[in-house]
């Protein structure tokens, strides 16, 4: 029986982070499904090690009744790998309050049981307080957990630390917390992870409550100057921008969540490929034409 | 040459000469004899139609379709067909339930008819693209949202605005994706044509629809063409804050006084395009008529810049070739017409018509005075509004259309003083004036009169 570890968390905590420290500790037999939000799977690229076993699921949440069937049909595929474990990185909008559902469709259509191991859910110490209120998922993200990881707790105060402490066991009072830089785990985590054994519910993700996603691309290199401007601006109307671009100081991977932009070397890329979940709706298409004008006047790219 | 015209209107520069743009949608057909069906399903007659359009009425640009039900069908409409108008919506997908779309069902290049609309866009590009601009036409996000949804949308504009909105933000994307069609088929400019804007008030525009439609222009921007928001129905009301989602220009019909428009759309430095009368000038009217018309229209206009000549909106089928052409010769010889016409005054035939005696009637009679309920998007929707009163009260009531098309409706239609179309009076008394009746204040209206 394969051992499915749910991983969900909100745009930014360290879910693509987490699954590669993950693999790190079981690098054999282990598959990943990723699910993304865009149609280009930029997390898929961010995976390292198991490339063989990694398959995405692109242009919406897992648990929306739009893209629920491919995860049941990828689950049907996944049953015949040789692996152990299998990771879901869920997209971090993702509300996972039906997974059980899920899983147990499968096991009467393909007659295969997997072991529901159990859930992580990464919470972002920096916005976590600030994204909470916003979306329900969030809420259900951490009902639906057992083991709760507070990630980058370098970048924020002890107070901060505590009051996020204290909402998690409000939410959910069976919770085991750890607090990591980085996703920093070991081996113990694989003690740690159980199913809480939380009834299932009706998922709140929707085709109404989906994000406005879009990807930008461009053959054009960009001046990385420009860029971090033009990234720090947009973070204010994303909940979250992740991708690749080709600068004129070499390939990046971009990694943005509110005013935190993080643009760092990465290996060649052919071109610019940039989503943006936007947190202004359909007005993403106009923030982004003007800013880009700004930056980079009659640069093209298209969406 | 014309394509240069067009582009340099659109970049609102200063101008000598102004450019002409006939919308020959089924009138196209007319020209080689071919149905309003036979051509917007037959890519060849399509074709050879609107080549023969360039030979005949030397346009400086044009559209390729002129068929606002293309997404809608894909999307789920039923449509019914009709031999000389392009075809309506006579189901709806979403009529009995609040459901947005999927994003999965935004159509691709290979559904419904595209495939052939892009092919025929393709060869008319190889043939005249080089000096003539061509307009490629989309279904505004509004419209497409009430084809969609079906007369409950204006019930759904007053009780769940949240819903409108996303459902006109899927419009919106499904906008986007044919203008990306279209562009890359070799479209100079996407003309968003959206008539049900003119019965939308400009607030609940700005709250529900204002992000939709300026993403839709950003995005037609930024693929490199140019836009073109189409409006039909008195949308004087509705210019400002249609400007302010930023296209390039905008066209307006015979409802709205163009030099008047033309202020509103100068202060955006947005071009402003119109407004031929499509029946009482370019089908019924004479070539005499046209060039009066047109001859007026352009001298009534001091500055020339940002200015477009264009019929009010789609040519009905029958316009008689010769009066498109007089308002070609109108807009290219200005001066030589001016003074073939500086005697003429149009002899318009008077038809008597017997208004009802409305102080003795047996029962509430509702009259829906339409430009063309089958063409006209807005007026499709207002007659369907107006008939919910008889699905109600059955035989209690009366419900009458009378189209602009008709010379004795037109004749009954200024008899009774009616200022704009659609409007609804009920017992000789105007009730709405180019703005749709929710079903509830339709029924409080009639109660009072039975």
């Amino acid at each position: 029986m394969i051992k499915v570890i749910l991983i969900t968390g909100f745009l930014g905590a360290g879910k693509t982070t987490l699954v590669n420290n993950l693999l790190k500790i079981k690098k054999k037999k282990v598959g990943v499904l990723v699910n993304e939000f865009g149609k280009t799977g930029i997390d898929g690229k961010l995976i390292k090690g198991t490339e063989e076993n990694i398959t995405e699921l692109n242009n919406g949440s897992i648990f929306c009744s739009c893209i629920k069937e491919d995860f049941i049909k990828a689950l049907a595929e996944i049953k015949d790998y040789e692996i152990e474990y299998l990771f879901i990185e869920a997209s971090g909008l993702s509300d996972p309050s039906n997974i059980k559902k899920i899983l147990h469709t499968v096991e009467k259509v393909y007659n295969y049981r997997y072991n529901f191991s159990g859930s992580i859910c990464m919470v972002d110490a920096l916005y976590f307080l600030q994204q909470y209120d916003l979306l329900p998922s969030l809420k259900r993200q951490i009902e639906h957990s057992h083991t709760i990881i507070i990630n980058k707790v370098d970048l924020q105060n002890q107070d901060e630390i505590d009051k996020i402490e204290k909402l998690i066991k409000e939410i959910n009072p069976e919770s085991y917390i750890i607090k990591t830089e980085f996703a920093h785990i070991d081996q113990n985590i694989f003690n740690a992870i159980k199913d809480n054994q939380r009834p299932s519910e009706e998922s709140t993700n929707t085709q109404e409550s989906r994000p406005k996603t879009l990807v930008l691309k461009s053959n054009e290199v960009l001046d990385e100057n420009s860029l971090y401007n033009f990234l720090e601006e947009m973070g204010e109307v994303t909940y979250r921008i992740k991708g690749f671009a080709n600068t004129n100081n070499g390939s990046k991977e971009i990694s943005v969540v509110g005013k935190n932009v993080n643009i760092v070397k990465w290996s060649k890329v052919e071109k610019t490929e940039i989503v943006f979940i936007s947190s202004v709706g359909i007005k993403i298409i106009s923030q982004i034409s003007k800013k880009w004008k700004n930056y980079f006047e009659d640069k093209k790219y298209i969406l | 040459m014309g394509k240069n015209l067009i582009f340099d209107v659109l970049d609102h520069k200063e101008m000598k000469e102004v450019p002409w743009v006939p919308f020959a949608g089924v009138h196209a057909g007319k020209l080689k004899g071919y149905t309003a069906k036979e051509i917007l399903t037959d890519e060849d007659k399509l074709v050879e139609s609107l080549l023969e359009v360039k030979k005949l009425y030397n346009p400086d640009g044009m559209p390729i379709v002129f068929d606002l039900q293309i997404e809608a069908e894909i999307l789920g409409c039923d449509l019914l067909w009709a031999e000389d108008n392009p075809p309506s919506v006579s189901s709806h997908p979403y009529g009995s339930e609040k459901i947005v779309p999927c994003n999965c069902k935004i159509p691709t290049k290979e559904d419904g008819r595209i495939p052939e609309i892009l092919s025929a866009m393709g060869r008319v590009k190889k043939e005249i693209g080089d000096d003539t601009a061509l307009y490629g036409l989309i279904c505004g996000p509004l419209t497409l949202a009430s084809h969609l949804r079906g007369s409950e949308f204006f019930m759904d504009m007053i009780t769940d605005q949240e819903y409108v909105k996303n459902l006109v933000e899927f419009c919106a994307e499904v906008a986007m994706k044919m203008s990306e069609y279209y562009i890359e088929a070799g479209m100079d400019v996407i003309a968003v044509v959206d008539p049900l804007v003119s019965q939308v008030s400009p607030s609940h525009f700005e709250e529900m629809l204002s992000d939709s439609f300026t993403a839709v222009f950003d995005y037609i921007r930024n693929a490199g063409a140019y836009s073109s928001f189409f409006v039909c129905g008195n949308a004087t009301v509705q210019l400002d804050v249609m400007c302010k989602t930023n296209p390039d220009s905008i066209s307006v019909d015979e409802n709205v006084d163009l030099v008047e428009a033309k202020k509103v759309t100068d202060k955006y430095n947005i071009a402003v395009g119109g407004n031929i009368p499509l029946t009482t000038t370019m089908l019924h009217g004479n070539q005499q008529d046209n060039m009066k018309y047109v001859v007026d229209l352009i001298d009534s206009i001091e500055d020339k810049k940002n200015l477009i000549i264009a019929p009010g909106c789609d040519m009905p089928y029958d316009v008689p070739v010769e009066n498109t052409i007089a308002v070609t010769q109108a807009v290219k010889q200005t001066d030589d017409v001016r003074k073939m016409v500086e005697n003429y005054t149009s002899s318009a035939e008077d038809v008597d018509v017997e208004l009802p005696d409305y102080d003795n009637l047996e029962k509430p009679l509702i009259e829906v005075f339409t430009l063309d309920a089958e063409t006209c998007a807005a007026c499709t929707y207002m007659l369907k509004a107006a008939q919910e009163a008889e699905k109600e009260y059955g035989e209690g009531v009366e419900v009458v259309e009378y189209k602009y098309t008709v010379l004795e409706d037109i004749a009954r239609t200024k008899k009774m003083g009616v200022q704009k179309l659609p409007s609804i009076y009920i017992n000789g008394e105007l009730k709405w004036s180019s703005i749709i009746p929710s079903r509830d204040e339709l029924f409080k209206e009639v109660k009072k009169v039975m």
